[in-house]
């Protein structure tokens, strides 16, 4: 079996920090594409990847925060290619050589061979099936734009984080929908934090296409949150991506789990019932 | 007639400064890349800088600081007493008029215009500095992709792109030295560059990845000056190269403070020999 290799050393800037005063997922993925891009090439799948036409699915737990001015680096690995290829990414603290976060990625219905020597052992968390909401008729509306060139990606489609970044303003939207608002982020030291991402890319839009996020809630427990937003054509209502996101209200001091104040929880009472 | 002429005028987000609480370094290089082209455009060798294929090399003093919200313009002007193309840019304090930033820039290859206006230098002289004559000691730094949104106008690595790689390079050396970002938040300490020496033999392409290894080249009191070394991964071909001076920084009494004697420990072991 061979060794995970490195495909990104790096750091987090303060201006890629969010509310939640840590690191921003978006940009988690945003060194993601790059590592992934690195390892296809390494395995000779770059032209595959840059042809598309093939849906991605982005498994994350998120086990440890990063900071601002956080070093780190990110190890990649192939796995398998049993209905589709299977590779992972672990985002590895520098100074620590703590791991921080996890990513298990299928293309999903690509049938090239994965080289034996690229093979590797690799002790990830299990993701296990999630179920779905047959009915999305309770989603609202959480975001609406036009693929923009500062969103795409080195093979000229919505990249991985500028579509990660939509996600998250759809977040903050659902938030403040929840009464999780900027003034009340502010003021009581209470912000959203995810653990868990599951994303699914059934297509990647060109520049100048329309698209919209809607978004609902589909797990309510005392401290923790299952956001569910569905990106689609503006147009057709066609699906493009998907995102499940579990998380926590987090103590901003703390950095420790915190109950929704009664008036949250009954306004997310309100956007539960999804079927 | 003045031979400095306005390039840039604009202010400082505060989105774009860092951990040491102030504008960071490669924001710099974002608007002499704007005032580079301008100067360029008005000397008649837009078209050369177009087509590049020429090494540049930027020496920098910073003077004072800017933060958050400062206003600011830049003067540039080609200089006199060079047989290459040399270029000069200062920052200037809108409100105040001082100067606060000197960029002394060289095409070489590049023979120097025959303008009937060129300027004399009025900034500070750089005094040579001894290179490592060995990297044996310098450690993976940064790695990844150029990346769409990292292109400049002329479709290559940007100057601004490159520099904040150089400074994922310096973050992720300072955490290896002890710099670490909890270090920075509780110890109220961290870098400030006082002088840089950016050597850029060439700029990448779309897609092409890239490697910094970095060193220190000199270890004082409370001054430490790395060298990050930027090539390519495939042939290990040099792209460019950084020479960053400066000290660690009281960050309230915004003074130079003395490393801690566990952090000097850690910096010793990588110095590089240099001559």
């Amino acid at each position: 079996m061979a060794a995970p290799f490195e495909t990104y050393r790096g750091a987090a800037s303060p201006w890629e920090c969010d509310v939640t005063e840590h690191f921003t997922l978006a940009f988690y993925f945003d060194r993601i594409a790059m590592a992934e891009a690195s390892l296809a090439e390494r395995l000779g799948l770059i032209d595959i990847l840059r042809a598309g036409g093939f849906p991605r699915r982005y498994d994350v737990r998120l086990t440890r925060e990063q900071h601002a001015g956080s070093a780190f680096h990110i190890e990649s690995a192939a796995l398998d290619a049993k209905g589709g290829l299977r590779f992972g990414h672990r985002v590895v603290d520098s100074a620590t050589g703590e791991i921080t976060t996890w990513f298990a990625v299928h293309w999903e219905g690509v049938a090239a061979p994965l080289p034996g020597e690229f093979r590797c052992a690799w002790e990830a968390p299990a993701f296990g099936p999630l179920p779905q909401p047959t009915d999305l008729a309770g989603l609202i509306p959480s975001m609406a734009g036009r693929v923009q060139p500062g969103d795409l990606d080195e093979f000229g489609r919505m990249g991985l984080d500028g579509m990660a970044h939509k996600f998250s303003d759809a977040a903050v939207q659902f938030g403040a929908a929840i009464g999780l608002t900027a003034d009340y982020i502010r003021t009581a030291r209470r912000s959203f934090s995810a653990f868990e991402l599951r994303l699914r890319i059934a297509r990647a839009p060109r520049l100048g296409e329309d698209y919209r996020i809607d978004s609902g809630l589909a797990h309510l427990g005392n401290t923790s949150l299952r956001y569910l937003h569905v990106m689609r054509e503006a147009g057709s209502g066609a699906e493009i991506a998907r995102v499940d996101r579990y998380g926590v209200q987090l103590d901003l001091d703390t950095r420790r789990p915190a109950p929704l104040a009664p008036e949250l929880r009954e306004r997310a009472q309100r956007l539960l019932p999804m079927g | 007639m003045d031979p400095w002429i306005e390039t840039c005028r604009g202010t400082v987000p505060p989105w774009e400064t860092d951990v040491t609480e102030h504008w960071t370094i490669a924001f710099y290089f974002d608007r002499v890349a704007v005032a580079e082209a301008a100067i360029a455009e008005e000397l008649g060798l837009f078209d050369r800088l177009r087509s590049g294929g020429f090494t540049r090399r930027y020496d920098v003093r910073f003077a004072r600081e800017f933060r958050a919200g400062a206003a600011f313009h830049i003067d540039s002007a080609a200089l006199a007493g060079d047989a290459g193309l040399r270029l000069g840019h200062r920052f200037v304090d809108s409100e105040s008029g001082e100067v606060t930033t000197w960029f002394d820039e060289h095409w070489d290859g590049v023979p120097a215009v025959t303008a009937p206006n060129l300027a004399a230098w009025e900034g500070p002289e750089f005094e040579a500095r001894p290179e490592p004559s060995s990297l044996a000691r310098a450690i993976p730094a940064a790695r990844g992709r150029v990346r769409t949104h990292e292109l400049d106008e002329f479709g290559r690595f940007g100057l601004a792109p490159i520099v904040h790689k150089f400074t994922d390079a310096c973050i992720q050396i300072g955490a290896a030295i002890g710099l670490t970002a909890d270090y920075i938040q509780s110890a109220r300490r961290a870098y400030s560059t006082f002088e840089l020496r950016l050597k850029i033999d060439r700029a990448p392409q779309l897609g092409e990845p890239f490697r910094i290894d970095s060193c220190i080249a000199q270890l004082g009191n409370s001054s430490v000056r790395f060298v990050h070394v930027m090539h390519d991964p495939r042939t290990g071909e040099e792209i460019a190269r950084l020479g960053q001076y400066g000290v660690q920084l009281d960050l309230d009494a915004r003074r130079p403070a003395a490393l801690a004697p566990e952090l000097r420990e850690r910096a010793q072991r990588l110095v590089a020999p240099t001559g």
